[in-house]
């Protein structure tokens, strides 16, 4: 194996993986334990040729993305909790636009200002309705440093092939870690490149809001501001983009932002499963946490408990259907998670009492210990505790 | 060969380093170009450090966890070789030290040690190391890089010619001389020599006691 063998901070590995993916702008206001993707932006950025804004607030930084993305060039912000909640009402605007963006949000404890230097998984549900009204979102949350650096990409490409804000997800542990890993070869990734409008023809009439394209056979691409013109707005709105308020019409946009996103769940779900061949039992777990349960299933292993894990790296939507099929086979589930059971409740959503299930919930700003989740497999598996 | 966190099936504890002190000692710095070090060995490493409010003054640390194997948790909660560069650090994580793990202090910045230590580890290495860096260069922020020097000629865990090249890559190109040769001053200073970890062979046993940290 050739690929170079490094140690990374989490954050300089979202930044420099956004640079991979072709993001050249980004619009950010310093917030810990975001700040230093900021900052390796504010360095790196340049470099290529890109843009990088400090802005006023997060509010800013958040429009400044949209009005940049429309203008043709990927950008993104980076923020946590506090600075999330501000981007909200923006965030609402790119999926009523359409607006390949990216948002980072370096999870800290919460609700406010909370523990800003201690991790958390409190901004799940936020992730997911955070804006007003219904919306499809994208939500993607790796867990170790190497997955910070591939599935960065993966969000700028989804981004651009749903037309979506995608929002990633990291939390401080994985922020501000650094770690070692095999930088993955620039060539082992598919990037979608924005469609300029120097390829379409002069003749083409294009139309932003399509809802299936003739052109491209599948969702309209956003091609940048310039020859195309094109009006955009925050109203319910017509396939050229000017506010219509008509029942039909919203009913039809509505339906057509839930339904870009439903019908590419193939591709879009992305999830690993690790020891399931046999497994009687399965540790549920994400992000930083999925480090404690794989940590706890090699534990169980070796104590001869047969367990397996399923690791979500697609937050939203709710992996449902890989889910259910493991649901179907297995006699209890494990969730872990910081924060007092947002995942698991989605989880109990789809299991309705179908097997047990046993959460492991932490708040206080410190790691799920790996014993923690054995001692819930234990409980589950009917042993006693001694 | 491994490739990532989740195509490894051991359980196997890392090895596990924190580094103490004072904000503005250099500590964070240290644990760095260590954990750079270790990496151009081929190592596994995680290395994480206290984000608080305090930027010099205040009580620091930074934890250095390495392994041949991926390491899947990152955080340990005992620690095989603890290096206090202030008194502070000192009283408030020798507590931490594993049986017979390694303990670093630096006699200049350091009061009495703890007397429990004794009961805890025999492998103790007590040098003045910050009044060795003013006579040398008259300034004491070269403390830290004559503790790499210290720790690599004591343990053995890091190559030294990785360690030079790590320091090199962190300290400004007109003071790159100067560290050098802190670094070979550390490298000299203790003629002492001490196995991170020691593993007695118990019949019967797998000799995992992963499950017990």
């Amino acid at each position: 194996m050739d690929k170079k063998f490094v140690i990374m901070q989490g954050d300089q590995a979202c930044a420099m993986g956004a640079i991979l993916a072709g993001c050249r702008f980004f619009a950010g206001y310093p917030i810990t334990p975001a700040t230093d993707i900021a900052e390796v932006m504010s360095r790196e950025l340049p470099k290529v040729g890109g843009t990088f804004i400090q802005m006023e607030d997060e509010l800013g930084s958040a429009a400044a993305i949209i009005g940049a993305s429309l203008a043709g060039v990927k950008s993104m912000t980076a923020t946590s909790g506090p600075g999330f909640s501000l981007m909200q009402e923006a965030l609402g605007y790119a999926s009523m636009t359409e607006t390949p963006t990216v948002f980072v949000d370096v999870q800290r404890g919460g609700p406010s200002t909370g523990l800003p230097t201690r991790p958390s998984q409190g901004d799940i549900m936020q992730a997911r309705w955070g804006t007003h009204g219904d919306h499809a979102v994208i939500a993607l949350y790796p867990s170790t440093v190497e997955e910070i650096y591939r599935y960065i990409v993966t969000a700028f490409n989804f981004a651009e092939l749903y037309r979506t804000p995608v929002i990633f997800l990291m939390d401080e542990v994985l922020g501000h870690m650094r770690e070692s890993f095999h930088l993955p070869d620039p060539e082992e990734f598919n990037i979608v490149e924005r469609i300029q409008t120097k390829d379409l023809k002069r003749e083409t009439v294009y139309q932003p809001f399509l809802e299936n394209s003739e052109l491209y056979d599948d969702i309209q691409p956003l091609v940048s501001m310039g020859r195309s013109r094109f009006h955009v707005s925050g109203l319910f709105h017509d396939e050229s983009g000017f506010p219509v308020g008509t029942p039909d019409l919203a009913s039809r946009l509505m339906k057509h932002f839930i339904n870009k996103i439903k019908l590419h769940l193939d591709n879009i779900l992305i999830y690993d499963t690790y020891m399931m061949e046999d497994a009687e039992y399965v540790v549920i777990a994400y992000g930083i946490t999925a480090r404690s349960a794989y940590r706890a299933v090699k534990l169980a292993r070796t104590n001869g408990i047969k367990v397996g894990m399923f690791k979500p790296i697609t937050i939203w939507p709710f992996p449902a259907i890989p889910l259910k099929k493991i649901l179907s086979r297995i006699s209890g589930i494990v969730v872990a998670e910081l924060n007092m059971g947002q995942f698991s409740h989605e989880m109990s959503r789809i299991n309705k009492g179908l097997v047990p299930m046993e959460t492991v919930l932490r708040e206080d700003g410190a790691l799920i210990q790996p014993f923690d989740i054995v001692d819930a497999l234990t409980k589950l598996v009917g042993e006693s505790e001694d | 060969m491994q490739t990532d966190v989740y195509s490894s099936l051991s359980t196997v504890t890392p090895f596990s380093i924190r580094i103490t002190g004072l904000g503005g000692q250099g500590n964070i710095l240290m644990g760095t170009i260590l954990a750079d070090a270790l990496v151009k060995d081929g190592k596994w490493v995680i290395q994480t450090q206290s984000y608080g409010a305090q930027v010099r003054g205040g009580l620091t640390l930074c934890d250095v966890l390495f392994s041949d194997e991926p390491i899947d948790f990152p955080k340990a909660k005992v620690f095989d070789m603890i290096f206090a560069m202030h008194d502070l650090g000192l009283k408030t994580h020798a507590k931490y030290l594993k049986n017979n793990g390694i303990l670093f202090v630096d006699t200049s910045m350091c009061g009495q040690i703890p007397r429990f230590i004794q009961s805890v580890t025999k492998k103790l290495i007590a040098l003045p190391i910050t009044q060795r860096a003013e006579e040398l260069f008259n300034n004491r922020v070269f403390a830290n890089v004559i503790n790499l020097g210290i720790v690599a000629s004591t343990t053995k865990i890091v190559s030294y010619d990785n360690l030079k090249k790590a320091v090199l890559e962190h300290v400004p190109q007109k003071y790159a001389d100067r560290n050098l040769k802190a670094l070979e001053e550390g490298y000299q200073l203790s003629q002492k020599v001490y196995n991170l970890r020691e593993k007695l062979k118990i019949p019967y046993s797998k000799g995992t006691s992963s499950a017990f940290e």
